[in-house]
């Protein structure tokens, strides 16, 4: 096209990865929503993404859900590129500040889901390397253990005690100094 | 992969132990988060699986419990050895081990020293060691403790360290030979040092230091010299400096205490913070500085009208001054904000009674040479208790004609 738009801007947004679930659906993204993964990055760098990149640890739903919270906060880092401002006053941070209200609604809203999901989104932000979104949902897993004791946090997430009673007198003995 | 999906559904009805099946890096991550390594280590009793995940974390966060349902004095130290003792991870990306919260718990040097060795040899990110009681206050307010010596092992891999210690303490860098080979930021506040060591510490012993805070005393009255290639930014607050040099050709920002002497070689600063009280051209030298900042800042109690005449132009220009009661207290803060250098963003934190309020702000704004924005926020001095009390706060984007 022969308009007048920065040539730059036009091949990024032209770039498009097709990642492909381990039921084999396929879903477009853009490399800046895909290079949220550092997996993808590097796949990318390294010029492997012809034809797709297959994810066969990831189901279509999560993966879905996966794309959803990138998409989020690819926009969210190139918006904080696009306003450093030259100064970093606390006084002339309040449009920034919206802007990271925003996205921690979002974070919340996106974490209402069931255990099961929770810990599909955990090994899925680990595989494929979204620093934030495993920081999120472990997060979301340690504030729920928080507080606890062992026998309510076995109780929460169905851990069988399968230590007999004189190593867990043994353990605890062992780390004492953490029960005290 | 219909049979995956199948076998999902029924773990999820059957209340199956989903947690246990994470592979431990992501356990690690998990207990990494609780925020303590008292609660991380804890899990090592819910079952066989769990009996040693805690132990390979590749951080490990000790902060003391608040004082009132506080155990015995002694349980958070003996806390931290342990989880030290137990850590089996060979590289601890983060070691932050902190006593503020308990203004009262004191722990001997002879204590924490085997910490500190225990840093040097797994710490590879960062370490962070607060031991003082109160942040924040003055040094001369911090009670007297025991004076004792804390030696700093050379943690050859850390990349940055931030110490807290004691104020009584002397603080002993390890002898010459000992390298902090990947050390890129080091803090200190608190805690005594001889003007040599710190000057050897910082210009030979850390060759790949960019950020420095310090905030120390020095034990007897010595002249301090930072060079260094690599220096970015250097936070300087060393009581009983009798004259600071700094050559830094990379050095970016400065922030400078103390109405120490200073000779400051930087051609490459960009941004300049004073609290070093009155500001003497004679005694305090920036002779490779050039006359624009992209920041200046004139800290509390810090008259420098000759250094603000230093520079014709600067980005972000803060200052924190007082207007004093009476005639005499206003003239002054005229002198000193007379000639404000040409700057884009005007920021003052104005300590203020009521009375001297609309003259002062009308001054400061005459003041502004071509500021687009200009940020005010007050103290009001007459409403007690009037220390940190923030009462307004004024933004305003200024539109000048041409």
């Amino acid at each position: 096209m022969a308009s007048a738009g920065s040539g730059d801007e036009k091949a990024a947004a032209a770039a498009m990865i097709t990642l492909i679930s381990s039921d084999n659906e396929k879903f477009e993204v853009t490399e800046a929503t895909a290079t949220l993964s550092q997996t993808i990055r590097h796949m990318i760098e390294d010029g492997c993404t012809d034809g797709g990149v297959p994810l066969p640890n990831v189901t279509s739903k999560i993966l879905a859900r996966v794309i959803e919270y990138c998409k989020k906060h690819a926009t969210a880092a190139a918006g904080e590129e696009g306003s450093s401002s030259s100064f970093s006053d606390a006084a002339f941070l309040e449009v920034d500040r919206a802007f990271l209200e925003e996205l921690e609604e979002f974070d919340d809203a996106f974490l209402e889901v069931d255990r099961a999901t929770l810990f599909d989104l955990i090994l899925a932000a680990n595989y494929l390397d979204i620093k934030g979104l495993l920081n999120l949902t472990c997060q979301k897993v340690a504030d729920s253990v928080k507080g606890k004791t062992p026998e309510q946090i076995r109780e929460m997430y169905n851990i069988v005690n399968d230590l007999t009673p004189e190593e867990e007198a043994e353990i605890r003995r062992e780390t004492q100094w953490a029960f005290e | 992969m219909g049979e995956d999906e199948r076998r999902r559904r029924r773990r999820r009805r059957s209340g199956e132990d989903l947690i246990s099946g994470l592979p431990d890096e992501v356990l690690h991550g998990i207990l990494v988060r609780l925020g303590c390594a008292c609660a991380a280590a804890r899990t090592s009793v819910l079952s066989r699986r769990w009996r040693r995940v805690w132990a390979h974390m590749p951080e490990l966060l000790l902060d003391s419990p608040s004082p009132p349902p506080g155990p015995a004095p002694d349980s958070f130290l003996n806390a931290v050895d342990g989880a030290l003792a137990g850590c089996l991870a060979p590289a601890v990306d983060r070691l932050a081990i902190s006593l503020s919260a308990d203004s009262d718990l004191r722990a001997p040097a002879w204590r924490v020293a085997p910490w500190l060795r225990f840093a040097a040899e797994r710490v590879v990110g960062e370490l962070c060691l607060v031991v003082s009681p109160r942040l924040g206050l003055p040094l001369r307010q911090v009670p007297r403790v025991q004076e004792a010596e804390l030696e700093l092992p050379a943690c050859g891999r850390a990349k940055a360290i931030a110490l807290f210690p004691q104020a009584e303490w002397r603080l002993r860098p390890p002898p010459a030979a000992g390298l902090f080979a990947a050390l890129a930021s080091l803090t200190i506040h608190g805690g005594r040092m001889e003007g040599g060591e710190l000057s050897t510490l910082v210009c030979e012993q850390c060759p790949r230091l960019t950020v420095v805070s310090l905030c120390v005393v020095l034990v007897a009255a010595a002249d301090v010299s930072i060079r260094s290639d690599s220096l970015r930014s250097l936070w300087f607050r060393a009581m009983n400096t009798r004259r600071l040099e700094v050559v830094a050709p990379r050095l970016e920002g400065l922030t400078l205490s103390e109405s120490v002497q200073a000779h400051v070689s930087a051609p490459k600063l960009a941004k300049l913070v004073w609290r070093g009280g009155a500001y003497d051209p004679r005694n305090h030298r920036f002779p490779d500085v050039g006359r624009r900042l992209r920041l200046l800042g004139i800290g509390m109690n810090s008259a420098a009208p000759a250094l603000l005449r230093q520079f014709d132009e600067v980005g972000v220009l803060s200052i924190e001054t007082f207007v004093r009661q009476g005639v005499l207290g206003y003239k002054r803060f005229l002198n000193e904000t007379k000639t404000l250098p040409k700057c884009e963003v005007l920021s003052i934190s104005l300590f203020v009674n009521r009375h001297g309020l609309t003259p002062a702000i009308l001054h400061l704004l005459r003041s502004c040479n071509g500021t687009r924005k200009f940020s005010l926020i007050l103290f009001d001095l007459n409403d007690p208790p009037a220390t940190g009390i923030y009462v307004h706060s004024v933004y305003l984007n200024l539109r000048h004609a041409a």
